[in-house]
């Protein structure tokens, strides 16, 4: 049994005639192939094959590295925008559920929003919605857990962000997937003046995962800095896009981005920068870092700028490398082996991004992530 | 303890060591001279380990082994420490991890157990001030936006902190001021002993009248050309290099 055909009758029957409506949609554009402008190189046709069930409600796993408040999920509104996102309407289909929230004030614990999956070939599709209202502060971490037991499963997100005038949110997105996982999440973020989105994207597993960012800065002073850091290994493939607009004068953009790709593995990242007319002293850098520690892996790595305004400073660009010969060299002659010396050379490449990682426990939780996941790279 | 015999060695299809003899006994110290690019820093790199060098002739021993076919990180477990003319700066990778991962490695290496963090910590203190450097620079990237001086300081703290039994320290004196190189002076003859031995390249007499050589050994065209005692390297400081090019 197909994809279509498995699921065709478990559409969940509240909205349903929209829901059937969205399910119709993406069996006619199908998932998405490299024939889509902005999927140049995944192709996910294969799931059409594959039969998924919805997930049945389960406990969300604990978050262990720092304390968190976890948001809860509540009763989507039948009243919900549509994306550019390629699953959009496949999630439209089969969401019920998702974060709707609006966060006033200093919000001083982090917010913790969880992602989980376990069972053989089951699906969950979540559609979130988050508001920071004038001058209002939080962190927000968005957590792909790894399953129990390496499942073959398919989660899609949507979350839509609305930051208020002054208002600062850091946005953390640790995807940490199962190796069999498939993931998509779409985020959308609208930023008013003087308002930032701090995010970090750390993405360590999911055999099929895409992630797109859409940011639009829509007033002046608004501004989204970015650090994103992929270590792959084993057959995971990740495809990152991101796509940041600004549309209002004096705003700033930055993005950093490490790509560690071991094994046979696979990181894409495209991240356009497009200024629009009348964004005048527009401020952006975008920087990717890539680094392959096995001749099977790839990275295809490009940063994009498009300008349509005058008196704009923009800089962006990408470096690809090996590890530094002569600094394995200098270690080694100081009795480290090649493996601890490539171990740590390459935690050293992904240093400049957890160092941008605001929760203490789970900046450690991150460091030793990287470096196990080396080790084992190594061995 | 090191004995190099007729060694020749290419870099890419390039000669650059072409017949090189010495030998250096446990307790003493030598030093290289000679011109620029005599080969003197690929015969240090070529004895830490360094891949890029092809040993065509000739071999080396280290207290009876055969030290080419060591791997470099086996080379300094067994004791053997270059002092390099360029340190690198490895950012990210901080002068802790570095020491703290080295000693270790030695240890293991000797069977001995670990350093618990606290001996460590105590034992690495100590000797950054014998090099007079600030302790807070430990926690920067190795040599991580460290002047000329101070990475030279930092080599000799690690030779410190390992404690090698035979130091090669390629013109570890270039460009130090007076003070910087009383440091490494006093840091190499604070491991000077009957067990160890030292290889100095060097240009200038300044490094000899702190650290004194049984012998001095003039490198050109990828050969021992002249040995001597220290009385050689007055001669050359006066006389320069190219009388003996010519002979
Ligand atoms: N990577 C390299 N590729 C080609 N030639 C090299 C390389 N490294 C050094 N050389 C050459 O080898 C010769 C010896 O260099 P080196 O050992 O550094 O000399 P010294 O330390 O005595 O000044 C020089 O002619 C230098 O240009
Ligand atoms: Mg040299």
């Amino acid at each position: 049994m197909n994809f279509f055909d498995s699921c065709r009758n478990s559409l969940p029957q509240d909205q349903h005639a929209q829901r059937i409506d969205a399910f119709a949609r993406f069996e006619a554009s199908g998932w998405p192939t490299p024939a889509l402008e902005s999927w140049h190189y995944s192709d996910w046709s294969s799931l059409a094959e594959k039969p998924f069930n919805i997930a049945k409600p389960a406990l969300d796993p604990v978050f262990a590295p720092d304390r968190a408040q976890p948001l809860a999920l509540v009763a989507l509104d039948p009243v919900q925008t549509a994306t550019s996102f390629a699953l959009d309407a496949l999630n439209r289909a089969f969401a019920k559920q998702g974060v709707d929230k609006t966060i006033d004030g200093h919000a001083q614990i982090p917010f913790l929003i969880t992602h989980a999956l376990a069972g053989e070939q089951v699906m969950r599709h979540l559609r979130h919605r988050l508001a920071l209202s004038a001058g209002s502060r939080a962190t927000v971490v968005i957590w792909d857990a790894p399953g129990i037991d390496d499942s073959d499963t398919l989660l899609t997100a949507v979350l839509t962000l609305t930051l208020a005038a002054g208002s600062h949110l850091t946005l953390i997105r640790v995807q940490d997937a199962d190796a069999r996982a498939t993931r998509a999440m779409h985020l959308k973020a609208h930023i008013e003046a003087d308002a930032t989105l701090e995010m970090i994207q750390l993405d360590f597993g999911g055999a099929r995962v895409r992630q797109e960012t859409e940011i639009t800065l829509a007033a002046p002073g608004a501004r989204f800095e970015q650090t994103g850091l992929a270590a792959l290994t084993g057959k995971s493939r990740v495809d990152q896009r991101s796509h940041v607009w600004h549309a209002a004068p004096r705003c700033i953009s930055r993005s950093s981005a490490r790509l560690l790709a071991a094994g046979s593995s696979r990181a894409i990242l495209n991240a356009k920068v497009q200024v629009q007319p009348g964004a005048a002293k527009t401020d952006s850098e975008t920087r990717i870092a890539s680094l392959l520690l096995s001749d099977k892996a790839e990275i295809d790595a490009k940063p994009e700028l498009e300008i349509y305004a005058d008196d704009v400073q923009c800089a962006h660009g990408a470096t690809f490398g090996q590890l530094d010969e002569d600094a394995a060299f200098y270690l080694r002659s100081r009795g480290l082996s090649a493996a601890e010396a490539q171990s740590l050379l390459t935690q050293a490449f992904a240093q400049t991004a957890l160092d941008r990682i605001p929760l203490p426990g789970l900046k450690n939780w991150v460091e030793q992530r990287v470096s196990t996941l080396l080790v084992a790279n190594a061995a | 303890m090191l004995v190099i015999e007729n060694l020749f060695a290419d870099i890419g299809s390039k000669s650059i060591l072409k017949g090189l003899s010495l030998t250096v006994n446990a307790g003493e110290v030598h030093a290289i001279m000679g011109p620029n690019g005599a080969g003197k820093s690929t015969l240090a790199k070529l004895l830490a380990g360094h891949e890029d060098y092809l040993v065509t002739g000739g071999s080396v021993s280290y207290r009876g082994e055969d030290l080419l076919a060591m791997p470099t990180e086996l080379r300094a477990r067994s004791g053997v420490f270059l002092g390099f003319q360029y340190p690198v700066e490895i950012p990210g990778v901080s002068n802790t991890t570095l020491l703290k991962a080295a000693v270790n490695a030695k240890l293991k290496h000797e069977g001995k157990p670990e350093m618990d963090a606290g001996g460590f910590l105590a034992f690495v203190k100590q000797k950054v001030k014998q090099v007079a450097m600030e302790p807070k620079m430990l926690q920067r990237g190795v040599n991580e936006g460290f002047s000329g001086g101070e990475k030279k300081r930092n080599e000799i703290l690690q030779m410190l902190v390992l404690e090698p039994t035979l130091m090669l320290l390629d013109e570890t004196d270039s460009g130090l001021d007076i003070d910087a190189l009383k440091v490494v002076a006093d840091g190499i003859n604070a491991l000077r002993g009957p067990e160890r031995a030292t290889v100095l390249v060097t240009h200038y007499q300044r490094l000899l009248d702190y650290v004194k050589p049984d012998f001095v050994h003039v490198l050109a065209g990828g050969r021992i050309v002249k040995s001597g005692g220290p009385e050689l390297a007055l001669e050359l400081e006066e006389k320069g290099y190219g009388w003996l090019e010519a002979a």
